[in-house]
Order: structure tokens, then sequence, then C-alpha cells
């Protein structure tokens, strides 16, 4: 990959084969005993979140893996400032999350892209809304979209690209205001099973160079494995945390040596045990 | 591209097949031209075989080529002539261009307004509903005794009924913004007005511009039927007026030349819409 030298040059951390991030004492973000009950047409109130506890350490990869409805993504959403919790509390750093804030970028399922803008004018459109406006950070965007493989893609529309150069649009939009955190729900659900294992690498390289601390949602155990530093696995509706797996394989992983790890395989296997029952 | 195509020979199979459909597409096209013209010709054929064996008075039904007479002495006469097609036209058209400017612009504002705010949806919506139903052109004395029997008329009944396909298609395009826009542009902290323009009204565009196509035909039959009501100039009058004399071969040269300006203004907007919102078809 011709892009090496740029991750190289952005992160002293991608030679150091970076291992697990040093937990330090306080987490960068905890969530306390969250609460979120939806309404529905028929009347009936559904419970997504029933006492829901998370904590992110700085820099650090978490996968919420779980059953369909499980809240996984009611979860990112309170995060994200996209909805109010019922009950319990979220801090980022130090502050309550109260709302969308420039600390947090979203990359949302279907990447989400909007169709009239072109690739940069997508990427750049968190520079030029609401409490983002800041034309400095165009250079910085301009080097993430060559991280992500999409140098000289600017003036493409989005119907112009394959779902997954799509898909690494949407990160790079979801890093432009240079957040502390990415949240990732279920990015890579629309892709192949082929693209999606590329774009798992290519995730873990573009994290690694952006020391980012990431949460991502997503359907998939191996995805979460494979990506996450930790993986939190979730119950049925209404959602609480099963287990809180570490994850001590070496980095960078591909999945050719990841895979086949014993490792890896006694994990997956664990989480589908899991899941299953 | 796959490298592994051997790009030295000339005539692989692929190029050979790729040709031989650019072949039979251009081949497809030229026979569906030629069909539609021997339509045309046919039409005119048994247009002109009824009138002569039916023995058809021309008062009723003139000949294809009467018609055309009447076409020609309209036509081919100085661009500010009295008589003929022209200043009439120009007449027609401006009036209800600028109703169609005034109608599709309250629309589009009302439209949004009712979209993005719940209070004006509510209390606007019985009366958009009831209008809807109601046949404007009905309401057509009406506006002649408000505004009288002159191009005011014209230009109210135009705005008039290109309005409400206006306000209609851009409160349904406004709203069928997909959440997940809506999610975006919140966690970006974007600002109402930001979310407006960015994402909502590029959503509702090609609703708008079905809504526009509609307004464009909407305005010319508003503005013609002012003018039959009561107008000094027009190709509304002109129609009057040939029926008055019972010259029919000059109403169907008229008509003619309506639908004639009603395709190109329907293609007008169809090309815009293309240019302007080139990613509507394609995405997806």
């Amino acid at each position: 990959m011709s892009l090496s030298a740029t991750i190289d040059l952005a992160s002293p951390a991608v030679q150091a084969g970076r291992a697990a991030p040093t937990p330090s004492d306080a987490p960068l973000i905890r969530a306390r005993g969250l609460v979120k009950v939806y309404s529905t047409i028929s009347g009936d109130p559904v419970v997504a979140l029933d006492g829901m506890d998370l904590s992110m350490a700085d820099g650090e990869f978490v996968s919420i893996v779980g059953p369909s409805g499980c809240g996984k993504s009611t979860m990112l959403r309170l995060i994200a400032g996209l909805d109010k919790a019922d009950a319990g509390e979220m801090t980022l750093g130090s502050q309550p999350i109260t709302g969308p804030s420039n600390a947090v970028g979203v990359v949302f399922q279907n990447a989400t892209l909007l169709p009239w803008m072109t690739v940069w004018q997508n990427v750049v459109l968190p520079l030029q809304v609401g409490s983002g406006y800041d034309k400095s950070r165009r250079d910085a965007v301009q080097v993430l979209l060559e991280v992500a493989g999409l140098k000289g893609f600017e003036n493409k529309y989005p119907y112009e690209l394959s779902g997954g150069m799509q898909q690494r649009a949407a990160i790079v939009r979801g890093l432009a205001r240079d957040p502390k955190v990415l949240l990732m729900d279920e990015p890579f659900g629309a892709l192949d099973a082929l693209t999606r294992e590329r774009m798992n690498v290519e995730l873990q390289r573009i994290w690694l160079a952006s020391k980012k601390t990431v949460l991502l949602i997503t359907h998939s155990i191996g995805e979460a494995i494979f990506l996450g530093d930790r993986v939190i696995v979730m119950s049925g509706r209404p959602g609480r945390v099963l287990e809180n797996l570490r994850i001590n394989l070496p980095r960078p992983r591909n999945h050719a040596e990841t895979i086949a790890d014993p490792e890896y395989i006694r994990l997956a296997r664990e989480i589908r045990r899991m899941l299953d029952a | 591209m796959s490298s592994t195509v051997n790009v030295s020979a000339p005539h692989s199979f692929a190029e050979q097949t790729t040709k031989r459909l650019a072949e039979k597409r251009r081949r497809d096209r030229i026979n569906n031209i030629a069909l539609t013209i021997a339509g045309v010709i046919g039409l005119l054929l048994i247009w002109k075989a009824a009138v002569e064996i039916l023995q058809v008075p021309p008062y009723i039904l003139p000949s294809p080529e009467n018609v055309f007479n009447a076409l020609w002495s309209g036509l081919a006469v100085p661009i500010d002539s009295r008589v003929g097609f022209y200043l009439p036209l120009w007449n027609t058209l401006s009036h209800a261009a600028i109703g169609f400017l005034i109608g599709a612009s309250l629309g589009l504002l009302l439209g949004s307004f009712m979209a993005e705010f719940r209070p004006v949806e509510i209390v606007l919506m019985p009366y958009a509903f009831a209008l809807q139903s109601l046949p404007k052109i009905a309401i057509a004395p009406l506006i002649i005794v408000w505004c009288g029997f002159g191009n005011g008329s014209k230009v109210v009944m135009a705005a008039l009924l290109t309005f409400f396909p206006m306000l209609v298609n851009s409160f349904a395009g406004i709203r069928s913004t997909e959440p997940e826009r809506l999610d975006l542009m919140k966690a970006l902290s974007a600002s109402r007005l930001q979310t407006y323009l960015r994402v909502k009204l590029p959503t509702a565009a090609p609703y708008i511009f079905a809504g526009l196509d509609m307004g464009v035909v909407y305005a010319l039959l508003g503005t013609i039927v002012a003018e039959f009501l009561g107008a000094q100039e027009g190709i509304g009058v002109v129609i009057t007026q040939a029926q008055a004399v019972t010259d029919i071969a000059g109403v169907f040269a008229s008509l003619v030349i309506l639908g004639v300006v009603g395709i190109a203004l329907h293609l007008l907007i169809r090309f815009t819409e293309h240019r302007v919102v080139h990613w509507s078809d394609r995405h997806k």
C-alpha cells in the first residue's frame, strides 16, 4: 500500500505495533444505570435499555455485540446526544453528556453521505455547520482522505463510489472535527463479506493512525473481536451487559493470522455460547 | 479494469460484444423514431380520409391541410405583426410565466413553512385539503370580478393554479427526508436553517421539480381560461375570436401552437431537473 508512508508519519504508534492501550485511572466515557424506554404506535412502551453501564478508556476500541433489538444502537444514540436517557448518567471526560458535541463523531449505518454533495463537500460538512465551523481543519481532513484511500475521489459523487469507499468517506466525515470519540453504528452491515473484512483492516489502520476512542456497534462476532480491545456482549431486550471481554490479540491484526489464533477461536466460541443461551 | 485482458488483441470477444450491443441500441433508437413518424403520418392520413369520405364540413372538422394553412398564415408573418400568432403567444406566455414564478415561489415557501412548523401545518392543512379537491378553474369568474378583464386576472389565475401542486409537493418532499440524514445534522448540531438548506431542500428537489412540471402546464391553462373569460390579448382571445367566425382551422392551429409550447416547457423543466438533480435517479 502506497499509503503506509502517510500513516507512519501520522502515527509513531503504528511502527511500535501498538498493544492494548494502557487504561488510565479516569475513563474517558462513563455511563451508569442508563434506562431508555420508547413508546410505540401500539401504545406498549418498549424498554430498550434497563440499567446499562459502560466505561471506555481514552484511546480504547470497544465493540458491542448483541442480538437485534438489544438496545446497542440506543446506547450509541444516547452517547451521541441524539436521544435523551430516561434515567442514568453519562459523562465524557469531566462533562456530562447533554446533547451532540464536537468531541463525538458518529458514523451511521448506511454511510448516509448526502448524494447531492461531492465526496469533499460531504467530508467537510462537519466544518461548515453548527458548532464545528472551522476552516483550519481542511488540511487535516485532506490527510484523512488520503489515509482512507480516497485521494483523487474528492470531486466524485457518492453514487460513483463503491459501498466500501462510501463507508470510508463516512468515517472521514466522522473524524473531520477531530473528535475524542468515534461512534460507529454497524458501519459495515450493508457490505458483502469480503469487502467487510477489508474494511475491518482499513478501520484498524485508520484507528491506529488517529488514536481515537472508538465504540463499534456490530452484529458480527468476528468483527467485534477482530477490531476490539474489548468486546461487550449484550443480552436481548431489555439490554444489559452479559459479559465484558478483554481481547489481547496482538496488533496490527490481519484476518489470515488473527482468525487462526487459538485465543480468537476461544473468544468467538465463548461469545457465541453466550448469545445462543 | 482487469489487467489480465490481452490489450494487444484488437478484437477481443468483450470488445466485439460491446460494439454489437452499441450497434443494436442505435438501431433500436432509429426504429423507434421511424415508428413515431409513421404514426403521425398514419394519423394525418386517417384524418384526411375521414374528412373526405364522410364529407365532414370544415366548420366541424377542417382537413389537415386547412389547419396547416391556418398555421402557416399565422406563423409566416413578421414577429411584431399585429396579425399572426407571435404577439398573442408572447402575451399569453409572459403572463403565464409571471404567474408561474409567483405561484411556484409562494407554494414552495408556504409548503416549507408547513413542513417545518407543526402549528402552521395544523392551521393551514384543512384549507389546503379543501382547496386541493376544489376544481380551481371554477374560481376563475371570481378572479375576473376581483382583478378585472385584463392581464391581472391572467397572472393571478396562473399563480393560483401553480401554487397548489407546488405547495403539496414541497411539503411532501421535505417531509420525506430520511431520519438518518436528520440524525446526521443533529449530531453535527446544525441549525434548523442549515438542515433545511443543506438536507431537506435537496431531498425535496425531485418532488419540487415534479411540482414545477405540473405547475408549468397549469399556469398556461389558467392564463388561457382567464383569456376566455375576458381579455383583450392572448392566444385564448385568438381562439375565441376564431370560434366566433367559425374559423375552426384557426382554432386547431392555435391548439397546435399551445401543444407545442406545452411540450417545450415540459422539456425545459425536465432538462433543468436533470442538470440540477443529477444524483436523484442514479443514487441507490
